[in-house]
């Protein structure tokens, strides 16, 4: 393992150089480097309790997709047990299996396995790399789990004692949130330099989602937005539902507008607006029982996406919008698809 | 090249004890199933005598499962195991003890791995509606498990010790004493398994996947006279599972089961009256270890239900028969995930049964629930059976059965739904029985169309959350055959059981998941003197795992093949001892995606009738 993992490192390296000359030599031309760089990377959850959890790719021109990606170059291993999350760092994807105890670490653009940590990890939900360090929330433990990129060993633990979900980190701040499922309404504030607890910050109910721009943190929850600057740690502002909105989710934000699900349609907000648009942008007309709608949402690229998971009793189908809501293209995804990432 | 072996290995064995005489009992018929099929006019029943139950391992999915044609989605070697009838779904097959239904209160359906054999009888096997009889949930069929008793003044103990492959033990002891107006009959059983089987084509086992289980019963029966009966039963049973896991990462749990049950019943005969009078005391106990080792977070569950069922019957002349029942059962649910729920359900109906002539009998049943909080729709049954010729009858039967939401339906915090409707079923049926001197074949037609089934879907990676979503139509032909004959020392039984089974969502008109098109168990008995042999195949054709039809992730058919050889050493057969070779054709197969099963294995058995 270790064996691999250096030559990966070697490979790895070399290909960098190789491509840094490229690049400088030749501005206009970017070689990708791997199979999976530049383009869409879906994480299908699987059945829980079945090592039916997959990874789709989608071209950045939407012209190209492949499904089961990492069995594919992992010899036809199954990947694990409910795929919960996908953090990327410089080099690496970091799956996190959730019912498998596990973290497969894989090369980014290849998608070939590096290394698989086990150590310490309950029930893992999501992760975060920031100076060579990864961190892990372990909902098993209701703690977060530190490791060392370099070489993937495990450094420390960080107790919170309540749920723990997202992370996001900001200067020296690790924030995480303490609320799943649609409960809870608080985010954990850490200090990563000392790896203590430094503060509690109460959000309005119902919180399921959050976003870092600008030095602001937004934390959606049932009734709207709760915006803390992440200098303070303070709540410096509300943002309050629009007519006819209910219980908004799954908030992501790109060029300085949030978006954001209830039930089958998708809104869109100015991030420095004061109230949350009641007005869909689009309505993805997707059918279902009202806790699987939306069940995978995403803005990434450019590109809104939207999975209909079917019940998690077939595969997924997953739509793309621009934008300004017009339909692209569907795809049929793996099992359960939950979030959509873009590889750069 | 294996067949071979094994024939030939069969022809020395039987050479071995051609000398022998005396052939072996042949079935024999007991009074509980004869209850049954009397009420089951234009439905087949299937009777599993005592020693079809001894040719199986003690957990009720084995022998199902290869003398039915009944699916079992098994979670690999003795775990969760469900049943799917006649295209239907788990909950949709009751499972009966001595005339009342115990499925769980909580899950709707029967866990067939928490069952032991080793505690009864006889099993009735009657595929077809039968809510007026057993209340909720009996739309697919019914599993009879039933407990007898004879006042022969015979004594008798019976002790069979099994062990085998993967360290499975099997202890059980089992006694009966008679006089000519009682009966007192009991046993203890034990069964353990490291269940640690391997993989194939890989240095996997099946991990974390031990378990035992303890079962004890006590009956007893009393005649005050030729008219008046009373019976106590007692039925106690105790188990402990790890759950199997695929990758050694996974976090072990365990989960304990613990049923109780207890019931008095009385008979009586008064010239044209007739009572039968039962109380009974159900109790389910579970709890879940979400953690091997620790004993925080437990998920419980308890349920108990107080059962009377009253029937009043008079007989109007020898040809007309009359009945009203009245039956009451109110449980209460409690538990981490429930807060003293209870239900409580009263029931009344009707029966009448017509015996026209030899040749024509047909019979009616209408009964009505009323479940607090239910509207439950008007039940009927009606059945009819027409002798054409001596070797000739045609046997109707139409029924309207329903299924109640379950305590988890209902009140799982986060999940459960109130708003829910019973699921409904209108069936048909319509079956063929051609009788020769050893032959018996059955064709059987039905339909079944089910409405407002009760799914459950995600609402999140471990959050589910039930609706009434869709109409089912289930269409299905069946064809069994039999065929015995004895000749001198020799007695030859051989069984056939074919199912074709199309079970449509109504709005997709995709095949149900889990529910194969073609299954059928084929098997043949032979005796010979002190000697018999068995052979016990079940072939099961492929199964859906997505609801889109998915071929890709389809399950592959399977045929499995037990063998069982077996030898009474003295004349007087009080000890009997043999061998079995179950899966000998070495299939790796699974019922549940990802769940493996074991491939072929062994068990050495000894049996003393004393």
């Amino acid at each position: 393992m270790k064996n691999h993992f250096f030559k990966t490192l070697l490979f790895l390296i070399s290909i960098t150089l190789f491509i840094s000359c490229e690049d400088s030599s030749s501005d206009e031309v970017y070689v990708p480097k791997g199979d999976y760089d530049l383009g869409f990377i879906v994480s299908n959850e699987g059945n829980f309790g079945s090592p039916t959890a997959s990874v789709s790719y989608i071209s950045e021109d939407l012209l190209e997709s492949a499904n089961e990606v990492y069995s594919a170059v992992n010899n036809s291993a199954a990947l694990g047990d409910v795929l919960q999350s996908i953090t990327f760092d410089d080099d690496y994807a970091y799956l996190v299996l959730n019912n498998s105890n596990k973290i497969e670490v894989v090369d980014k653009y290849t998608f070939k396995q590096i290394t698989t940590i086990t150590e310490n990890i309950s029930a893992p939900r999501y992760a975060e790399v920031e100076d060579d360090k990864l961190y892990i929330t372990n909902s098993g433990s209701k703690s977060i789990v530190v490791y060392n990129v370099a070489d993937f060993s495990y450094n420390t633990s960080i107790e919170i004692g309540s749920t723990v979900e997202e992370i996001i980190i900001e200067g020296n701040y690790l924030y995480v949130q303490n609320a799943s499922f649609g409960y809870g309404k608080t985010i954990t504030v850490v200090d990563i330099t000392t790896n203590t607890v430094v503060k509690t910050i109460t959000t309005g109910d119902g919180l399921n989602s959050m976003e870092e721009e600008d030095g602001i943190l937004y934390a959606m929850h049932k009734l709207g937005v709760t915006k803390i600057s992440t200098t303070t740690n303070e709540v410096i502002g509300e943002i309050t539902l629009g007519a006819e909105l209910t219980s908004p989710n799954k908030m992501d934000i790109e060029d300085g507008f949030m978006y954001y699900i209830s039930g089958a349609k998708i809104y869109k907000t100015s991030i420095n607006s004061s109230e949350l648009s009641g007005a869909a942008l689009i309505d993805t007309k997707v059918d279902g029982a009202s806790w699987s709608l939306g069940y995978g949402f995403a803005v990434e690229n450019d590109k809104i996406f939207y999975s209909d998971v079917k019940g998690f009793s077939e595969n997924s189908e997953l739509l793309v919008y621009d934008l300004q809501g017009a339909f692209l293209k569907s795809f049929t995804t793996g099992i359960g698809s939950n979030n959509v990432y873009f590889n750069d | 090249m294996r067949y071979s072996i094994i024939i030939v290995f069969l022809f020395n064995f039987f050479a071995m004890f051609s000398q022998e005489k005396k052939t072996q009992a042949l079935d024999t018929v007991f009074l509980e199933s004869v209850k049954i099929v009397a009420k089951s006019v234009g439905q087949k029943t299937t009777v599993l005598s005592k020693n079809k139950i001894n040719n199986y391992s003690p957990q009720l999915t084995e022998i199902l499962n290869f003398e039915t044609p009944i699916y079992f989605k098994e979670n690999g070697l003795g775990m969760v195991s469900s049943p799917s009838f006649r295209g239907t779904t788990a909950q949709q097959t009751s499972v009966v003890w001595n005339g009342i239904n115990i499925n769980s209160q909580f899950l709707g359906q029967t866990d067939f791995n928490t069952i032991s054999t080793t505690s009864f009888d006889e099993v009735v096997v009657r595929p077809g509606g039968g809510s007026t009889q057993f209340g909720t949930g009996t739309i697919g069929g019914s599993i009879n498990l039933n407990n007898n008793f004879s006042f022969n003044k015979q004594e008798n103990i019976t002790v069979n010790l099994n062990y085998g492959s993967f360290n499975t033990k099997e202890i059980a002891l089992k006694a009966s004493t008679s006089t000519s107006n009682l009966n007192i009959n009991g046993g203890l059983a034990y069964f353990d398994s490291d269940n640690d089987y391997k993989f194939v084509n890989s240095n996997k086992k099946n991990e974390n996947g031990e378990f035992y289980n303890k079962s004890v019963f006590l009956n007893g029966s009393y005649k005050f006279n030729t008219n008046q009966q009373l019976k106590l039963y007692t039925s106690l049973f105790d188990g402990l599972r790890h759950f199997s896991i695929l990758e050694t990462t996974q976090t072990r749990t365990k989960y304990k089961d613990e049923n109780l049950r207890l019931m008095l019943e009385y008979n009586g005969n008064f010239n044209k009256f007739f009572l039968n009078n039962k109380i009974a005391l159900i109790k389910e106990d579970y709890t879940y270890f979400p953690e091997l080792t620790s004993t925080s977070n437990l998920s419980t569950g308890n349920a108990i239900s107080k059962i009377i069922k009253n029937e009043f019957g008079y007989k109007i002349d020898n040809t007309l028969l009359l009945k009203a029942f009245v039956n009451y059962n109110n449980t209460i649910g409690k538990g981490t995930n429930y807060n003293n729920e209870e239900r409580s359900v009263l029931t009344t109906g009707a029966y009448f049964k017509h015996n026209v002539n030899k040749n024509l009998v047909y019979q009616v049943t209408v009964s009505n629930d009323n479940t607090s909080k239910y509207e439950s729709p008007l039940l009927f049954t009606l059945g009819s059976e027409l002798r054409i010729a001596p070797w000739y009858k045609i046997s109707i039967n139409s029924s309207k059965n329903y299924r109640v939401p379950t305590f988890n339906d209902l009140f799982w915090p986060g999940a459960g739904n109130p708003d829910l409707k019973p699921e409904s079923s209108l069936q048909y049926e319509l079956t063929n029985t051609l009788n020769f001197n050893n032959l018996t074949f059955k064709l059987t037609g039905y339909y079944n169309n089910i409405k407002d089934l009760i799914v459950w879907l995600p609402v999140s990676g471990s959050v589910w959350k039930p609706t009434n979503t869709n109409k089912v139509l289930i269409k299905g032909i069946e064809v069994e055959g039999t065929y015995s004959k004895l000749f001198g020392n020799h007695y030859l039984k051989a069984g056939l059981s074919y199912a074709y089974t199309r079970s449509l969502n109504r709005e997709t008109n995709r095949q149900l998941t889990y529910v194969p098109y073609h299954k059928m168990v084929f098997s043949i008995l032979y005796n010979y003197k002190r000697v018999n042999f068995s052979i016990n195949n079940n072939y099961t054709g492929a199964v859906y795992t997505q609801t889109d039809n998915n071929k890709k992730t389809a399950l592959d058919p399977y045929l499995l093949t037990n063998l069982k050889f077996g030898v009474a050493l003295d004349t007087k057969e009080i000890v009997n001892i043999g061998f079995k070779i179950k899966n000998a054709w070495n299939t790796s197969y699974q019922s549940v995606a990802y769940k493996p099963m074991p491939l072929r294995n062994y068990q050495l058995y000894i049996t003393l009738n004393i």
